[in-house]
């Protein structure tokens, strides 16, 4: 089982894939998401690293400014104001 | 006789310059409606997760936010946004919307509502300025290329309207007229009420508001019960905002990309009129010197006569 994952920003879709693992900064602290996690909504902090561990291929590491994260059924939204990767 | 033929090859000369203009405008013009589709279409993701979002918080029921409808609430004074284009030379597009937004005004001042309007592109803004009538605030520039800055700055200057009461000068919903892109011959001029945001029970006006736009339409996975970070209340006090200047910018690039296509038939129609009348220019630029070669030889022809019969 993996998670599906997607990044957005404003502007355009910048990654989408399936991953391991994610972890993003929250306005309360670091989250760290594997696939069964429970269905959970959460703001970002204004300047915080995401990880994400890729099923194949490299560990992907970058910066986001703003933003929200949502996962339900092993599906991971992130959307922030300003994201590249 | 001479006269008549420079005229006709000034005309003729004017009018295919004028027709290359054309053909340029119209060429610039279909290349932005495909830069505008695009990015309403890399837009789309994000506005998508902002809908699930808000969606999803609304589905917990027993929300209550100032921006989220209250049907108790009394509507005394309504905002309307108008988006129209900079520039003309667009056939009807702006003209189309300030029609319909008349009708709307016509509509909400017989509900006993006063309107205050706010204003995109330098046409609505001289309709209005020459008809001095009062507008709450204009924003003009780049219709037919809009930002996500630039939605970020209407929506602070709407949230702001809608925030102060009534008897500060306040508004109590807010209207969006604007003319969404169905096909590259098709766009069609549209109501949307966007504000205070409906989540279950919508009060309709007129029935041109665009299924889909309300919240309750959206898809949403209603079982899950979420876990919210910080708390419900603060995720839906920071994620609404965005999401209405992500509509905004949908409408804003619904309406950039309906100018272009208006833009680019107007000239199209242009382009051919002018075709037709260089044809019709060169007819009778012919005409007239075939009259005057003729009216030549019978004068040539008539002073042989003379001569002959002296």
């Amino acid at each position: 089982m993996a998670l599906n994952v997607e990044v957005v920003s404003r502007e355009k879709k910048v990654w989408t894939g399936e991953a391991k693992y994610v972890r993003a900064r929250t306005l309360d602290g670091d989250i760290g998401i594997m696939p069964g996690h429970i269905p959970t909504m959460a703001l970002l902090a204004e300047d915080g690293e995401l990880i994400i561990e890729p099923v194949s291929g490299e560990k992907i590491v970058t910066r986001l400014h703003e933003g929200f994260l949502t996962v339900s059924n092993n599906k991971v939204i992130i959307a922030a104001k300003h994201a590249n990767i | 006789m001479g006269a008549q033929i420079r005229v006709y090859r000034q005309k003729i000369a004017s009018t295919s310059s004028m027709k290359k203009i054309f053909k340029a405008m119209e060429m610039i013009a279909t290349s932005r409606i495909n830069k505008a589709r695009q990015s309403a279409d890399a837009a789309s993701p994000y506005a998508a997760a902002l809908t699930k979002a808000v969606t999803a918080i609304a589905a917990q029921g027993s929300i209550k936010h100032p921006l989220i409808s209250d049907k108790n609430a009394q509507h005394r004074r309504s905002a309307v946004l108008v988006l129209t284009s900079d520039r003309g030379l667009a056939g009807s597009y702006s003209s189309s919307v300030l029609k319909k937004t008349e009708g709307l005004i016509e509509k909400l001042r017989s509900e006993g509502r006063e309107v205050q309007l706010f204003l995109v592109g330098r046409k609505a803004k001289s309709y209005f300025e020459f008809r001095e009538r009062d507008y709450e605030r204009s924003w003009e520039g780049n219709t037919d290329s809009p930002n996500v800055e630039m939605a970020v700055e209407m929506r602070e200057a709407l949230l702001d309207a809608f925030a102060r009461p009534y008897e500060e000068g306040g508004v109590d919903d807010l209207h969006i007229v604007y003319t969404e892109f169905i096909s590259m011959v098709t766009q069609e001029t549209k109501i949307l009420r966007m504000l205070p945001l409906a989540v279950a029970d919508t009060k309709r006006i007129g029935d041109e508001i665009v299924p889909g736009e309300e919240i309750e339409d959206a898809l949403v996975d209603q079982n899950a019960a979420f876990n919210f970070e910080p708390s419900p209340q603060e995720v839906l006090d920071e994620l609404l905002p965005r999401y209405i200047a992500s509509r905004l910018y949908a409408c804003l690039l619904e309406a950039a990309a309906s100018e272009l296509a208006s833009r680019q038939r107007a000239m199209k129609s242009a382009g051919d009129n002018a075709d037709e009348l260089v044809k019709k220019y060169t007819r009778l630029m012919n005409n007239a010197r075939q009259a005057e070669i003729t009216n030549e030889i019978s004068e040539i022809v008539g002073g042989a006569d003379a001569l002959a019969a002296s």
